[in-house]
């Protein structure tokens, strides 16, 4: 791996989302991207191979290109290898080809569809940006390319009024978390001088002890990663800035597939893992855990509430997010990353089967108007139960492997986080066998009838199953052993972890089976979809009631305020004029006016026509003033001498 | 002294590659279309010319490279100076002939076809030995060899009687300053005792001696335009046909402005006589600033307007010329800065001139600013170009020319550092360019409203077509304009000694 081919991965989409933004056809633009995106898949494979026979703590391989300079300042752009960035460059080009593939599918219909692709390449090739860069610069500037392109996205189908709102705000809220993020990155600049991850020196900010520097009176490791966790908690959905992710399902389903489930919102936990030494120096860890585990709880009450096929989705990737977080929090960046790199595979399936019922029927989203459609789409069936049973963490499926490895931290650092990450899952298990028994259960309840999906979505959907079950056993070991160890590594599997973890998995599905067995779906009411899940907690409302209220109680207050000062105002007025009066004639007129800009500028003119007068066309004229300043230039050498 | 002849030609096998093509024009034109159609003529002329200057370029580029027999002093006896720097301007001076080419082809101003091609060359030539020269009396005629062919091509604007009048006056005015140039080189050597740069004595303090650098400024302030030296500029910009307005604003002032470099490099050892001199120049550019800015204000007419911009902008680069030897960053410093600076202004107003030609020159107009309304309707993409050449030299950030000026100005700063206080070091110095920086805007902009906001009054098609060499020279001079700004590491590395 050399500088060049490094940089290719991040900068081939780039390059395919220049190329699209010009053109017209969109089936030829989907072949751009996608060519673009397998070839970046292919460097990335290369260079995860790379990664992969490097030990743990060997030093990263580092490509540092000089930027700018600035006196003695030097900022770089650059990217690294290690084993954390080649595996998610190989996982986000991979799934993303996948869902490319899809996507061409998906939105053969659309008239924009060139558009889509070059905004998809663009959030590509910002997505691998993130992943490889070695300076907190350039992530920054590529992790605002995600946010710019995710909100392209979001309100692809600007022409509904949802959609629009929907993408302005996730930019809006996301932008309050790359607040903190920014200022984080600016102290960290200011503490250590540097702005590289890792530095041919060993200088770069993660290999510094920024220990020993005070910021704001706290030490300044923890001063920064906390602005920067803020910027992960906007990024990521995590309380309480996860109000966009639910919303922002009105994009379309490969962009949730893409954005929402394998890709951008996994970037704040990247963002955490990539600067875990900043955590465990700066003691934030615990803060990380407990966000992220009453996110998992919170979220996976609200999923049992919802009704949207995708938003119930939503609402479970935010779940996942949060036992993310709790994973590196309490066992280090191998568990948080394995549990992302499972999530990634059997969301974007879950997602993607979710497109292709909602294709199937109709563009319909309400889970009460399906039912009955394991019939007639037996292949997204089989994929939409595979990518469950990874999710809900049944036994020997990839979620199982990566969500035991989160408990087991969890029970020998933090037994509170053990226990509300438990009861997420079992809640997870609990939504997910109550969406399914929606949708594929029963008869059809909506109005047309539902076919299956043509093969391009229906293939990469079945490569993804496999993924989904498979992949967990297969790269546990050796994840664990090549990303950053364990924090506390427990000295024995308890036993005990996993039989919770199994029985709460198998209750939860037992338990909604006997729940929605009975019932008449989409008649009744639904037991388990309760005021406060169904309504998000009035997460909404209640920003609309304290931002939003404090907000109208600023306008009631500057009105009022206004008004106070209008009173002040007529009386000053009164007095001013007749002073003003005077100055405005004196002053401004003359003055400023007539004497100072105006006159200025009048004059300047009028200068230029003194500068140029000698330019009279007449030669002697001219040969006598290079005589008279060559005299004067003289003269004026010797005055000063 | 013994000179390997063999190996000189092989040193200085890219000019002679360019003298080959050049007399291969000649005679081309003279014997096989003798009475053909005048358009096949220069067709004829451009592309052997075209071809020669390429070949020439590849060889310029492969020397700077070191892939090709680069000299020792020995090859030269000395003469030439062939390090990456001075080879990187040579190549970049070529590179620039490259693009004026098409655009001469353009316009059949005169009927003398391949002299008009033939002379770019010659030209071209000159301004390469110019840079590479460590001679004196080598860089005089070499000096000489630029500014007699500029003279020529001024005058071949047939259809116009201005053009002969403004080479005559160039020619005199040229020939006067030229006489205070090689009198202050003779100082320079009666001082020393030495022709070659590379040799020359510790420099005392003496009379005699700033005399000849004052001098040696007065002759090279006529080439680079500087006030008080600057009358024959609007002038012979104005008549003189586009494209050699174009070369004389940009090759030319490389060239000199290297000159003036090389020249001021032994003074950085004696305080004494820098001190003084430095005086001088701050006077130079205080009145090039003035004159230029202030009299560009009330132009109409554009090529007259860039005149006067290039008289500001030579100001500008006497700043960083003062500031020669004053460090920027670890390893560049004022010559670096005076360097580039030139050379992103070069390629700017090179670009200007490219679209004036394009543009005003099949239109059969003088280039009054007002002909150029609502020329963004036409001509999208070189109205864009046009517009990044000129914010460029306005120095908007992020083109190049911001770096450039921002470079300078740190030069300056830089200059005495020990004395960094406001009344001493040359902040007043910076201040003012900044002042003048601002009243530059003002007509930078009057320009460009009138391509992209006024709309075509008179309802005239402006449609015009551009040739696709025209267009790869105008969009590759505009990307080289953008990629600097935001890239200007590896020409900073390259100009370096």
């Amino acid at each position: 791996m050399t500088t060049t081919t490094l940089a290719l991965i991040p900068l081939l989409p780039l390059l395919a989302a220049a190329v699209t933004s010009l053109m017209r056809d969109g089936k030829r633009a989907s072949i751009v991207a996608i060519a673009a995106l397998l070839g970046s898949c292919l460097l990335s494979l290369i260079a995860f191979n790379e990664a992969w026979a490097m030990a743990a703590n060997d030093a990263p391989k580092l490509f540092n290109v000089p930027w700018l300079e600035l006196g003695k300042t030097k900022i770089n752009f650059g990217f690294v290898l290690n084993p954390l960035t080649g595996a998610m460059a190989a996982m986000v080009t991979f799934v993303g080809s996948l869902i490319f593939i899809y996507s061409a599918g998906y939105m053969a219909q659309d008239k924009r569809m060139a558009r889509f692709f070059c905004y998809l390449s663009l959030f590509a090739s910002g997505m691998l940006g993130v992943v490889l860069a070695n300076s907190l610069i350039l992530f920054f500037m590529c992790w605002e390319i995600v946010g710019v392109a995710s909100y392209l996205l979001i309100s692809f189908w600007n022409h509904k009024p949802e959609a629009a709102a929907a993408g302005k705000k996730a930019f809006i809220v996301t932008r309050i978390g790359d607040i903190g993020f920014l200022i984080g990155i600016l102290l960290a600049f200011k503490v250590s001088g540097t702005l590289d991850f890792y530095t041919k020196g060993g200088t770069g900010i993660l290999e510094q002890n920024l220990t020993s520097h005070m910021a704001f009176g706290y030490q300044a490791a923890t001063v920064i990663s906390f602005l920067l966790f803020i910027g992960a908690v906007g990024k990521s959905g995590q309380l309480p800035l996860h109000v966009w992710l639910p919303d922002a399902m009105e994009g379309p389903t490969p962009v949730s597939a893409l954005i929402h489930a394998a890709t951008m919102v996994a970037a704040g936990v990247f963002l955490v893992a990539r600067t875990y030494q900043l955590f465990d120096d700066g003691g934030t860890l615990p803060l990380v855990t407990w966000v992220g585990a009453i996110t998992a709880l919170v979220a996976a009450f609200i999923a049992l509430g919802q009704y949207d096929l995708k938003r119930i989705l939503a609402y479970s990737t935010v779940s996942q997010l949060g036992l993310m977080m709790v994973g590196i929090g309490v066992a280090g960046v191998s568990v948080g990353m394995f549990h992302l790199l499972t999530h990634a595979f059997f969301k974007a399936l879950l997602f993607l089967g979710a497109g292709s019922i909602i294709h199937g029927c109709h563009e319909e989203q309400d889970i009460r108007k399906m039912g009955g459609l394991a019939k007639p789409m037996p292949f997204t069936t089989i994929a939409y139960l595979c990518g469950t049973a990874a999710l809900v963490a049944f036994p020997f499926t990839s979620g199982f492997f990566s969500k035991d490895e989160i408990l087991m931290g969890a029970w020998a650092n933090d037994r509170g986080a053990f226990w509300i990450a438990t009861l997420a899952s079992l809640l997870t298990a609990l939504y997910m066998t109550r969406q399914c028994m929606y949708v594929f259960r029963g008869t059809h309840r909506g109005e047309h009838a539902p076919h299956e999906s043509p093969p391009i979505m229906t293939v990469p959907l079945l490569i993804l199953s496999v993924f989904a079950l498979g992949l967990g056993a297969l790269v546990k070991n050796s994840l664990m052993e090549h990303l950053h160890p364990f924090k506390n590594p427990p000295t024995e599997h308890e036993m005990i972890v996993i039989v919770i973890s199994v029985l709460v998995a198998l209750g939860g599905i037992v338990l909604g089976f006997m729940i929605y067995r009975g019932q008449v779906l989409g008649q009744a009411a639904d037991p388990l979809a309760l005021k406060p899940f169904e309504r998000k907690f009035w997460f909404d409302e209640i920003y609309e009631a304290t931002v939003g209220q404090l907000w109208t109680l600023f306008i009631i207050i500057s009105e009022q305020l206004n008004e106070l000062l209008v009173f002040i105002r007529d009386l000053a007025v009164e007095l001013a004029s007749r002073i003003g009066n005077g100055f405005s004639i004196g002053g401004d007129r003359k003055l400023i006016d007539s004497l100072a800009f105006d006159g200025m500028c009048a004059r300047l003119r009028c200068a230029g026509r003194t500068v140029t007068r000698p330019q009279n066309g007449f030669l002697p004229g001219y040969l006598r003033l290079i005589a008279l300043g060559t005299v004067l230039l003289g003269a004026l050498v010797l005055w000063t001498r | 002294m013994d000179l390997d002849f063999q190996k000189l030609l092989l040193t200085l096998l890219p000019d002679l590659v360019v003298v080959v093509a050049l007399f291969a024009a000649l005679g081309v034109d003279y014997s096989r279309l003798r009475g053909a159609a005048l358009a096949k003529r220069y067709e004829t002329a451009y592309r052997i010319s075209a071809l020669g200057l390429f070949a020439g370029l590849v060889m310029a580029v492969l020397q700077a490279c070191g892939k090709m027999c680069v000299m020792d002093a020995a090859a030269t006896a000395g003469q030439l100076k062939l390090t990456t720097n001075t080879l990187t301007l040579k190549t970049a001076l070529f590179a620039l002939a490259l693009a004026v080419l098409p655009l001469a082809k353009r316009d059949l101003v005169t009927t003398h076809a391949s002299e008009y091609f033939a002379l770019i060359l010659l030209a071209t030539l000159g301004m390469g030995f110019v840079v590479t020269s460590q001679n004196l009396l080598g860089a005089f005629v070499a000096l000489e060899l630029v500014s007699l062919s500029l003279y020529a091509m001024t005058a071949l604007n047939q259809s116009r009687a201005a053009s002969g009048e403004a080479a005559l006056k160039y020619l005199t005015f040229g020939a006067v300053s030229s006489g205070f140039l090689l009198f202050g080189l003779s100082y320079l050597y009666g001082a020393t005792g030495e022709l070659n740069l590379a040799n020359l004595p510790q420099l005392e303090s003496t009379s005699l001696l700033i005399a000849a650098y004052l001098l040696i400024f007065v002759g090279l302030g006529f080439k680079l335009a500087l006030a008080p030296f600057h009358l024959w500029a609007p002038d012979v910009y104005q008549a003189a046909p586009t494209p050699v307005a174009g070369w004389i604003g940009s090759g030319s002032k490389i060239a000199a402005a290297a000159l003036l470099l090389v020249l001021l490099q032994p003074v950085a050892n004696s305080p004494e006589l820098k001190k003084a001199l430095v005086l001088a120049l701050a006077a130079l550019a205080v009145a090039s600033m003035l004159v230029g800015n202030l009299g560009a204000l009330r132009q109409t007419n554009l090529k007259r307007l860039l005149a006067y911009s290039a008289i500001a902008n030579a100001g500008y680069l006497l700043v960083g010329v003062l500031a020669f030897d004053s460090p920027i960053t670890d390893k560049a410093n004022g010559n670096q800065s005076v360097l580039f600076y030139i050379l992103v202004y070069s390629i700017a107003s090179l670009g200007a001139f490219a679209v004036i030609s394009v543009l005003a020159d099949r239109l059969g107009r003088d280039a009054e600013i007002s002909d150029f309304n609502g020329c963004w309707k036409a001509i999208p993409g070189l109205s864009i170009a046009f517009m990044i050449f000129l914010l460029s030299m306005a120095g908007i950030p992020p083109l190049a020319g911001f770096l450039g000026k921002f470079y300078l100005f740190l030069a300056a700063i830089s200059a005495l550092p020990e004395a960094a206080s406001l009344d001493q070091g040359f902040y007043w110095l910076i201040a003012f360019a900044l002042m003048m920086s601002v009243v530059s805007l003002y007509y930078y902009l009057r320009v460009l409203k009138a391509f992209l906001v006024v709309t075509d009054e008179d309802g005239e098609a402006k449609q015009v077509p551009v040739g696709i060499a025209d267009r790869i020279s105008i969009f590759a001079l505009a990307a080289i304009i953008v990629a600097l700004g935001l890239w200007p590491e590896p020409l900073l590395g390259l100009l370096q000694n």
